[in-house]
């Protein structure tokens, strides 16, 4: 469990903390927040942030009163690549139709 | 659930050309897929049970497979298909990243007349997700929208390294 890979491997193999990862790559969110979809209390939520803090995966901001968890930069490219992809799906498609529709005159689209 | 992503809008073409855009292979190909990927059409059975299989090239460079099997083809009113991704091969696997997300999308897309063109409805929604999966779909609904614009810039930001 040493090595940072392993331990991303063991982070990210449990599905309550890939919830907690999809969240936060929305936004960075108090305990609270991430721990809203979950039938789980506040320690068990924090007991899985430790862990993917302990992953390099996320990190924790104090502001004010509350402490915050937010992606760390780079940990999750892969993801956040995969992410704007699905985002871009559809709406980037239908532009990408539209052009094709515009470029293509009557009686040649077949 | 009736949670689901839904896109729609009009297109200055016919219905004809409309529905060939997303009938005729070498046709789907030219449009597919988010601004800079590239996909390249394996194999295409256009009928009930038949199936699309695409690979598609990132603006990355990086590649993943997909396959839409079609369950309900009515010509130039109505399209539904099962998207998945898979390997090269051809069998379907789960996403190809470390995030939940449902092993395949009901994908129901309807053609209608509009003014000046053809509307295109476009609904997409997981099939049997796990709890887990149906929660990621919908903390993730917002973003698939683009209502939360700001969450993704603030991420990107976050990736780059700035505050």
């Amino acid at each position: 469990m040493e090595d940072p890979l392993s331990q991303r491997f063991f982070a990210l193999a449990d599905p309550t903390r890939r919830g907690l990862l999809a969240r936060l790559a929305l936004g960075e969110a108090s305990v609270a927040e991430l721990g809203k979809p979950f039938s789980m209390s506040q320690p068990a939520i924090s007991r899985h942030l430790k862990v993917l803090e302990a992953a390099g995966l996320i990190e924790t901001r104090q502001v004010a009163q509350e402490r915050l968890r937010r992606l760390r930069p780079g940990a999750l490219d892969d993801v956040a690549n995969w992410l704007e992809r699905l985002r871009n799906m559809w709406g980037q498609s239908f532009d990408r139709l539209d052009d094709f529709l515009r470029s293509e005159t009557e009686g040649t689209a077949d | 659930m009736s949670e689901k992503f839904e896109i729609s809008r009009v297109f200055e073409a016919s219905r004809q050309r409309v529905w060939d855009a997303w009938s005729k292979p070498e046709q789907l190909g030219r449009w597919l897929g988010p601004a800079g990927a590239i996909s390249e059409v394996k194999h295409f059975e256009f009928k009930p049970g038949g199936f699309l299989h695409s690979k598609q090239t990132g603006p990355d460079g990086s590649i993943s497979w997909g396959k839409n099997i079609y369950r309900e083809i009515d010509p130039l009113n109505r399209l539904v298909w099962e998207q998945a991704f898979s390997n090269e091969a051809g069998d379907i696997v789960p996403a190809p990243f470390p995030m939940p997300w449902p092993l395949k999308m009901l994908t129901t897309v309807v053609f209608d007349d509009a003014a000046g063109g053809t509307n295109v409805s476009l609904t997409w929604e997981p099939i049997d997700p796990t709890p887990e999966q149906q929660a990621a779909f919908i903390q993730m609904l917002p973003s698939l929208r683009g209502g939360w614009t700001d969450s993704f810039e603030q991420l990107d930001a976050l990736l780059a390294g700035q505050d």
